[in-house]
């Protein structure tokens, strides 16, 4: 099948960007302070560099096979069942991904703004939401989170420049906590945790064949993952510089909690937190709309169809079952954790093993040509 | 094709007309009680009425809450505003309840109510003293920390005294009672008489194992309210208070840049009369070395300041150019002994609350985790060397050249 090759380097960095920052965003300072202590932004930064080198690894393949996706050259590299197999783990799974996220953004607005509006309407909203939009082709998915990336940074910066004012530099010190205050199980958890948050790049798989000048897809995935990259950074060093490592593990949402401290100087909007959450509900919907559309695309390659949209409306009672599976606050923390951490089985081993399968038929192709 | 036409729009219409009915968590402002101010003090008897049923017991006989409640269209929309409003129209309305728990009490006060109560707008908490001693002081700050509509910059006080006077407070610069009592904590943290901690700072500086909190003092009688200084805690207790002079000491420790307290010396050359300096800024810094495997800390302090007043006939120390250095010098070993006097104290006491333990924490991790991750920190702070290096700078004299 032909691809239109519609979407620019800068694009499809913008569209990373985008759909890396999610729900995660709320209580993820917390997770990482649990486990790393003051170390915590550190920790941040090699779980980013972690899913850096995935996106890089993905985007490298997308450019030696510049018109298929994902789906299309694992069943290449790994045969035809395999490839199947692979295909359906990443469907299932990114589906359970998008529940979840769906599930943490209900207990979020219910606990917060919306507190008498049932949980079901709330995660069901955004689900069919996602379904509408994901009725697109990927040009018009790419368009739409290109054109949510301001709605997504620049609230969030803002909220961090609004706060450092009750910063205070002892609370992200000693920045190594390594040996201190944890142990090495702790620390490479909260890195872990962290790579837990970027799971969506693997968007850049869908993408590639998409793309003008495959031969940037590098540049792109550098940019977008860095970019993502950093606002969580920030906003860990910033949670913890106003907080410090006990108080935040006594907050559920650290960053919403760090909402409620900034202050404008102006009568009218001196509670940030709602217009805060506002804007964060954009992005978890790019967040969970990106899943969701990688699902059905893998699904759609799963049983050849030509079209993709019968799929998007079928599979909101799925995700709505998968999302009420937990029966308390307590409860999806510990799926969050779960189904993240062992994900990263899928996200990071899948792409790496393409890698090095891509590596090694190649390294067998030639030898066979000497032979000859 | 003209029928599924026809089914669109219908099933469109019909979707529409279901959800766009409106927010389920609408509220008329009419419709919810805002509660501006808050305070809490103990029942004035053993028999406390609660609504969440006999199973609820915390430490201590129970809490009497005393709300004060904005009333739509009574506020008075920016300054001079409202003017045409007769004095009997007050803008707010003070309820009382009492309960076993904090939310006991709350819910009894929602039942006086037709409205549903809402915090969000919630700007001082005031705590009767003799609850902050006692440890159902934990109990109000869970209430506190549970509720989403709190805002961690709202003002957290102690009153000696009881706190539900500053609700029935009328002061008369201001319409609204809880309004005013927030402009004068405002104004005082600009002034630099007191440091700037709201709640939220309360609560991390309360959950951090290298420092213990401070808050507020105000004392309440009849109309009059007026800020004490600090309290100090201890395990989330109050143990004391710092008075007005150790309030300045205090900050001056902690680094607090805008000064704001005038404080009287002896004159050199004539001891039977003084001199007043008021403080501008200030500014400190700390560096920590472990000697003996204990830590050793060095304040260093810098006060800038001038002069405001003197007594007695004669002129200002003569000559002028030296009798400010005689001047600086005595200002400078009077807070040099202040700030030592303050250190011991809160060393007897057991209280870090300068936060030397979190620096500590965060420039000596390997000696922190041998004192058991600061479980051990009490102790040391106890016998902790600190030694203090003011200085006092005067700036300016005023107006007046002798």
């Amino acid at each position: 099948m032909n691809k239109p090759k519609t979407i620019t380097v800068m694009q499809f960095a913008m569209n990373l960007g985008t759909t890396i920052i999610g729900v995660g965003l709320l209580a993820f300072p917390r997770i990482t302070a649990q486990h790393a202590g003051t170390g915590a932004p550190l920790a941040t930064l090699f779980g980013v560099l972690l899913m850096l080198g995935c996106a890089l690894m993905l985007s490298y393949l997308g450019h030696q096979y510049p018109n298929m996706t994902l789906f299309e050259y694992s069943d290449k590299l790994l045969g035809r069942w395999l490839g199947r197999i692979v295909t359906l783990a990443l469907v299932l799974y990114f589906l359970e991904l998008e529940a979840m996220a769906a599930r943490e953004f209900g207990e979020v607005v219910v606990t917060s703004v919306l507190q008498r509006t049932p949980l079901e309407i709330t995660i069901l909203i955004m689900l069919v939401l996602a379904a509408t939009a994901a009725r697109n082709d990927v040009t018009v998915f790419s368009r739409i989170l290109t054109f949510y990336m301001p709605f997504v940074y620049i609230p969030v910066l803002v909220l961090i420049a609004l706060t450092l004012r009750s910063a205070r530099l002892t609370n992200i010190l000693p920045i190594i906590s390594f040996g201190y205050q944890t142990n090495v199980s702790n620390y490479v958890y909260a890195i872990l945790f962290v790579a837990c948050l970027f799971q969506n790049y693997m968007i850049t798989g869908l993408l590639t064949p998409y793309m003008y000048q495959t031969n940037k897809a590098w540049k792109g995935a550098l940019i977008g993952v860095v970019a993502a990259g950093a606002v969580y950074l920030i906003l860990d060093v910033a949670t913890l510089a106003v907080f410090g490592t006990e108080e935040m593990k006594n907050l559920i949402w650290p960053t919403l909690e760090l909402a409620k401290t900034a202050a404008i100087p102006l009568f009218f909007l001196e509670r940030l937190d709602p217009v805060f959450l506002a804007v964060w509900v954009t992005a978890v919907f790019t967040a969970i709309f990106a899943s969701y559309y990688f699902s059905i695309q893998g699904l759609v390659h799963l049983f050849n169809f030509q079209d993709h949209r019968a799929f998007t409306s079928l599979l909101v009672p799925v995700v709505f079952l998968a999302a009420m599976q937990p029966s308390n606050i307590v409860d999806v923390y510990r799926m969050v954790q779960w189904v993240g951490l062992s994900g990263l089985v899928l996200t990071v081993g899948i792409p790496a093993l393409l890698f090095a399968l891509h590596f090694g038929t190649g390294a067998l192709k030639r030898k066979q040509v000497k032979r000859a | 094709m003209r029928f599924r036409r026809a089914a669109v729009i219908l099933i469109t219409t019909l979707v529409t007309l279901f959800t766009v009915t409106g927010c389920w968590d609408r509220i008329e402002i009419e419709q919810r009680a805002t509660v501006l101010g808050m305070a809490i003090d103990p029942p004035d008897e053993s028999d406390v009425r609660g609504v969440t049923g006999p199973a609820a017991r915390g430490e201590g006989p129970g809490f009497k809450v005393t709300a004060q409640i904005a009333i739509p269209g009574r506020i008075p929309l920016g300054p001079g505003g409202g003017s045409g409003g007769a004095a009997s129209d007050k803008p707010v309305w003070v309820i009382q309840a009492t309960g076993k728990t904090m939310d006991d009490a709350v819910s009894s006060l929602q039942q006086e109510l037709a409205e549903k109560i809402f915090l969000g707008h919630l700007r001082v908490i005031i705590v009767n003293q003799e609850l902050a001693k006692s440890e159902a002081f934990n109990d109000i700050q869970d209430f506190l920390r549970r509720n989403a509509e709190i805002r961690r910059l709202a003002w957290l006080l102690v009153s000696t005294g009881n706190a539900e006077e500053a609700m029935n407070s009328s002061p008369k610069l201001e319409r609204v009672p809880t309004l005013y009592l927030v402009n004068m904590m405002d104004q005082s943290v600009k002034l630099g008489t007191l440091p700037n901690v709201y709640l939220g700072s309360f609560w991390s500086v309360l959950s951090s194992r290298g420092q213990t909190p401070v808050l507020p003092v105000i004392s309440v009688r009849e109309d009059e309210i007026r800020t004490q200084g600090l309290a100090i805690f201890h395990h989330g207790k109050m143990v004391g208070t710092l008075n007005r002079l150790e309030t300045s000491t205090y900050m001056e420790i902690q680094n607090e840049r805008r000064s704001g307290y005038a404080v009287a010396v002896p004159r050199p050359s004539d001891p039977s009369h003084s001199i007043t300096v008021r403080g501008t800024t200030r500014s400190s810094k700390r560096a920590v070395h472990i000697v003996g495997g204990r830590p050793v800390f060095d304040v260093y302090s810098r006060i800038d300041s001038n002069i405001e007043e003197k007594t007695g006939d004669k002129p200002f120390e003569k000559p002028f150019e030296t009798g400010i250095g005689k001047v600086q010098d005595e200002l400078t070993a009077m807070v040099a002994q202040r700030q030592k006097e303050l250190i011991a104290r809160v060393q007897s006491l057991g209280v870090d609350i300068f936060g030397f333990g979190e620096y500590v924490r965060a420039t000596q991790p390997a000696y922190w985790a041998r004192i058991g991750n600061g479980k051990q920190w009490e102790e040391v702070f106890k016998t902790l060397q600190v030694r203090v290096h003011p200085r006092v700078y005067i700036r300016r004299s005023g107006m007046s050249a002798r």
